[in-house]
């Protein structure tokens, strides 16, 4: 009776240990792409240029699930990230996501990003108020510093709409939690100053 | 006229360039200064009044208290004087709106007012996105399950065969 039981568990242990590995290895892999396609300068060309035409028609910019967006950079975590549009579970397991619908980086309204705690965001709780975080979002770069770090339900409302520009970043609370976490962490942010023309801008448009 | 200054036009005409190259220093007239002590009074009493100052100030609130999560102050009864108009402004709706925050955000550079863009926030507010994730909880379970296994294969006693 021992061996076939042995042998179960072994098989299912292997499988789920193979299937969450496997989802490590993938998402990292989809990040790479995520990091290539925003570092190449052609790719964020288009996106600007097509956001800027979208704006001037006063057409709501839709953007594809999984297209990369902005950069994400918080010094205090050691953290440099290619943001990915969209919160779904392609999205969270590459790269952290910008919630469609909610502001970019940079742009008034709110703008809400979110990442898993056993990837991206592992270290979010380590991330004080007065920290600052940079962002790029086409062609625009902002430094935030972070004004607020709350703790609540995963069923309580926390994200609501801005008439300035700030930044919120989710991830589950507890971070060392084993299952599905209760809680979210929310962190929020404004912006130190006005939006600054990345330098390339600056350099075609002068 | 003397024959001399005669001499120095005549040269002047004959050779343009020569005689312009010798003027290339303009010093204005000094301009007169104010007093410094009341320059500084006048400054100080400007901010007071000045509706921009004020403006700045009752964003800074508004900024702290959103972040904060609380509701924004009532704006003040006190009438400001607008330093640009001159004019003392009623702090009611029919007071000029403050202008939008410009976008940089075009690739030919040109400026244009940024509107609101979270539209998929309501006032009520809405739950942060689903971030839980089993992959931990499957990993745990999994290296659990390979231990278990392995321990319960590993104290297997082969089965003797008797001849």
């Amino acid at each position: 009776m021992r061996k076939p039981l042995g042998y179960i568990f072994f098989i299912v242990g292997a499988l789920l240990l193979s299937f969450s590995f496997g989802r490590y290895v993938s998402g990292a892999l989809d990040a790479d792409r995520a990091r290539a396609a925003w570092e190449s300068a052609e790719a964020k060309s288009t996106l600007a240029l097509a956001r800027s035409a979208m704006r001037r028609a006063g057409a709501r910019e839709v953007i594809a699930a999984g297209a990369p967006v902005a950069r994400l950079v918080i010094p205090r975590l050691a953290l440099d990230e290619i943001v990915l549009e969209g919160v779904g579970d392609d999205e969270l397991n590459a790269e952290p996501g910008h919630m469609p619908g909610t502001a970019l980086p940079g742009e008034v309204g709110n703008s809400v990003v979110s990442a898993h705690r056993d990837r991206h965001f592992n270290h979010l709780d380590a991330i004080s108020v007065g920290d600052t975080i940079t962002t790029e979002s086409g062609a625009l770069k902002q430094t935030w510093v972070v004004v607020g770090k709350r703790i609540v339900g995963k069923n309580e409302p926390a994200l609501f709409p801005a008439k300035d520009p700030t930044l919120t970043l989710t991830t589950c609370w507890p971070i060392r939690y084993i299952g599905p976490a209760p809680e979210r962490l929310i962190v929020t942010a404004k912006p130190l100053a006005a939006p600054a023309k990345r330098l390339g801008q600056v350099a075609s448009t002068n | 006229m003397s024959y001399r200054r005669l001499f120095q036009l005549a040269l002047i005409a004959a050779f343009p360039k020569l005689a312009g190259a010798q003027f290339t220093t303009f010093i204005p007239p000094r301009a007169q200064t104010s007093d410094s002590a009341k320059a500084v009074m006048a400054a100080a009493e400007r901010a007071r009044t000045d509706s921009s100052v004020k403006a700045q100030l009752a964003h800074m609130k508004t900024w702290v208290d959103s972040a904060a999560g609380l509701p924004p102050a009532p704006t003040s009864p006190n009438p400001a004087v607008d330093s640009v108009a001159r004019l003392p402004i009623r702090p009611d709706s029919a007071a000029p709106r403050p202008r939008p925050p410009l976008s940089t955000d075009s690739v030919a550079g040109e400026v244009m007012p940024m509107a609101r863009r979270d539209t998929a926030l309501e006032s009520r507010g809405l739950t942060a996105p689903e971030t839980a994730s089993a992959l931990p909880l499957l990993a745990v379970t999994g290296a659990g399950l390979l231990l278990i296994g392995g321990v319960l294969l590993g104290t297997v006693r082969p089965s003797r065969n008797r001849a």
